[in-house]
């Protein structure tokens, strides 16, 4: 069983990184040809804006994914720095829980929310995209998230932030300090 | 009473957007059209087209990081700067700055530089605590110069807090709002240009100054305008107030180089100018950034694109330092967790605003703070208390997001400047980063140089002592973070855009 999660797990975070990957590149690439359009031919695309706007609102949800992931949701951690291992247990599920149908309710307004779009039937400015596919991403992204908290609580997966340093970094000090010696 | 519930689990470490998101759902209703509205609310926020700077600066920052940037600029700095007493701090000292303005203090700057100063230090025969305090209190130094993400935040909900308190019932409450009221038949920049000719002290033209327009010029186009102008005017108040911070430690280290008798290294020409050499690519970057945003060619988020580029192409083609497969995903995954969880809690956060209005929670405070303080002094005091509690608790992103709803329009009943007051906010917050007990730099230097975070509470002390006689300085003298503000607002003015 625990094999499967971990295999449904790996396999959705490569989907996602691709995809975020994808996205930033796109935001760079995109902007900076606006930028040089402007600058040397006083134009624009007509479209790069409103697709640009989207793609912040893609990586909103991916990287929130992405940071649950590794436990790096920005949160107030006052109470989960508490030495009790099993406090810290229980108020990871309280927390988990709580996100998870914060995210399902969010992700089933955003399915009403589309429907509403899809009645509206407008385009992003200046193509032939309907609004409401840039705008898939809202249920897509609040599920996805849901269903990484479930991962993580079902992986055992503990706050990702000081695991991580501790394990990365460490190599890296080393590295530095050899590094300054020689 | 399901507000108070809803916000215990903040505590409890649930994500913040989760927690701002409920807050949302529990005002606009889960059922129905109340919870189409709040993702409405969402996704208007999240496609506003001025938060595209944020996911590219980050990228830049991160870039930056992994590169060998923190190596060059510490060479060029050492170059430029070693001969003084108190050399090799002061060169510390300026390259965290130069980097969190572009990291945004996330903790990036003691990794990605921590491990090579710190060795230096070392070997230079500073003492350690002192080196530790410097590379801590260092980690957030520079929050305050642009490109800075956090001044990016601030802006940002400042205009959203002043368009969503706009359109609150009750406005008698905000009296400088009452008279933009009162005005708003008119074509929006004429009125406001005739105003402030009117009364250039007025408190509309600190509305002006600060994205106070939003609401009345809130077609698409003009949004990015005024946030942008917003923007533009914060990053110029952190520049004055920035340097007095980095000048006030420098002044410290000196001092105690100078009574380690630390030997100086004589200045070499040919050195200095082979590491500017070496960091020609780096170095002309805030230079470039600031004299295209301020001379009208950029606007924010083509500087954010323009950096982006140019560091993808420098780094990956030019210099190497980043492998474009090996490397470069990694960096995107790092900065799009950042990137990701501030974007969500920007856009669930007028969860909270909603759920302040709706209880009258700004009305009621500013009753309470005006009924035990008088005096705009008082009150900033009071406001510098509370941050530095709030900046030692929580990390700078949540603190903006939670407290700005709070503070801002108490600070405006004071007659603060947004500006200002955007000052004093990221000045607490920096320090609070530093400050005991669970300061978020106090933490990363502890894995970092693997030391017991005890012996970092210690070693920050006097820096954040200092820091504080700092901040007391940025609080009551208000010209030194409004006389550029009001500079850059002149000229925007004088040229009519």
């Amino acid at each position: 069983m625990r094999r499967i999660l971990e295999a449904i797990d790996l396999y959705l975070w490569k989907v996602v990184a691709i995809t975020t990957g994808v996205v930033v590149l796109s935001m760079v690439g995109l902007s900076f040809t606006q930028v040089v359009m402007r600058l040397l031919f006083n134009a624009g695309l007509l479209w790069a804006d409103s697709v640009l706007t989207h793609l912040v609102l893609w990586l909103a949800l991916l990287g929130g994914t992405l940071a649950t992931r590794e436990g790096r949701q920005i949160s107030i951690d006052l109470l989960t720095r508490i030495p009790n291992p099993k406090v810290r247990t229980l108020f990871r599920w309280l927390g988990g829980v709580f996100t998870v149908i914060v995210c399902f309710l969010l992700a089933r307004g955003s399915i009403a929310f589309l429907d509403m779009q899809q009645d509206i039937g407008g385009f992003l400015t200046a193509t032939k995209v309907p609004s409401w596919w840039a705008a898939v991403i809202l249920p897509a992204g609040f599920s996805l998230i849901a269903v990484q908290v479930l991962l993580n609580l079902a992986l055992g997966r503990t706050d990702g932030f000081d695991t991580e340093i501790t394990q990365t970094e460490e190599a890296e000090i080393e590295q530095h300090s050899t590094e300054a010696e020689s | 009473m399901t507000y108070i519930g809803l916000l215990l689990f903040a505590l409890f470490g649930a994500p913040l957007f989760a927690v701002l998101g409920s807050l949302a759902l529990a005002g606009f209703g889960v059922e129905g059209s109340g919870s189409v509205a709040v993702v409405n609310n969402i996704y208007g926020i999240t496609t506003k087209s001025t938060l595209l700077a944020i996911p590219l600066f980050t990228f830049a920052g991160y870039l930056l990081a992994e590169s060998g940037a923190p190596k060059r600029l510490v060479r060029v700095s050492h170059a430029l700067f070693g001969w003084m007493p108190g050399g090799l701090a002061i060169v510390a000292l300026v390259t965290c700055s130069f980097f969190t303005a572009f990291t945004g203090a996330s903790g990036v700057t003691i990794v990605a530089l921590g491990g090579v100063l710190y060795p230096m230090l070392m070997r230079d025969n500073y003492p350690q605590r002192f080196n530790l305090g410097l590379l801590t209190s260092s980690g957030s130094l520079g929050l305050l110069f642009p490109p800075s993400l956090p001044i990016i935040l601030f802006s940002v909900l400042v205009s959203m807090q002043l368009s969503a308190s706009m359109n609150m019932v009750n406005q008698a409450d905000y009296d400088a709002m009452g008279n933009l009221w009162v005005l708003s038949d008119l074509p929006a920049t004429e009125q406001l240009r005739e105003a402030i000719e009117l009364d250039p002290d007025s408190q509309i033209q600190q509305w002006a100054d600060l994205g106070g327009t939003s609401s009345m010029m809130s077609s698409p186009q003009n949004d990015e305008f005024v946030t942008a102008s917003s923007v533009n005017d914060l990053f110029a108040a952190g520049v004055l107030p920035g340097l007095l911070l980095v000048l006030a430690l420098s002044g410290y280290a000196v001092f105690v180089a100078r009574k380690r008798k630390i030997p100086t290294v004589p200045f070499v020409w040919k050195e200095a100018a082979a590491a500017l050499w070496d960091a020609k690519w780096e170095i002309p970057l805030p230079i470039v950034i600031l004299v295209g945003i301020y001379s009208g060619w950029f606007t924010v988020n083509q500087a954010a694109s323009v950096t982006a580029m140019y560091l993808l192409f420098v780094e990956i083609f030019v210099l190497r330092d980043i492998h474009i497969t090996r490397d470069l995903p990694r960096i995107i995954c790092d900065s799009s967790v950042l990137v990701g969880g501030i974007l969500l809690i920007l856009g669930s956060a007028f969860g909270l605003t909603n759920f302040l209005i709706d209880a009258e929670v700004p009305q009621k405070l500013i009753a309470f703070v005006s009924s035990l303080v008088s005096s705009k002094w008082t009150f900033l005091i009071l406001l510098n208390i509370f941050l530095l509690l709030v900046g030692a608790m929580m990390d700078i992103f949540s603190a903006i997001t939670v407290v700005v709803p709070l503070i801002l329009p108490i600070a405006l009943s004071f007659g603060v400047h947004p500006a200002h007051l955007g000052i004093i906010f990221l000045t607490n917050l920096e320090i609070g980063y530093s400050t005991p007990p669970v300061g978020l730099n106090l933490f990363i230097s502890s894995f970092r140089f693997n030391r017991p975070v005890l012996d970092l509470y210690r070693a920050t002390l006097p820096f954040i002592g200092l820091m504080l006689l700092v901040l007391l300085v940025i609080t009551y003298w208000d010209d030194l973070s409004l006389t550029l503000v009001r500079w850059v607002v002149d000229a925007r003015i004088a040229a009519g855009r």
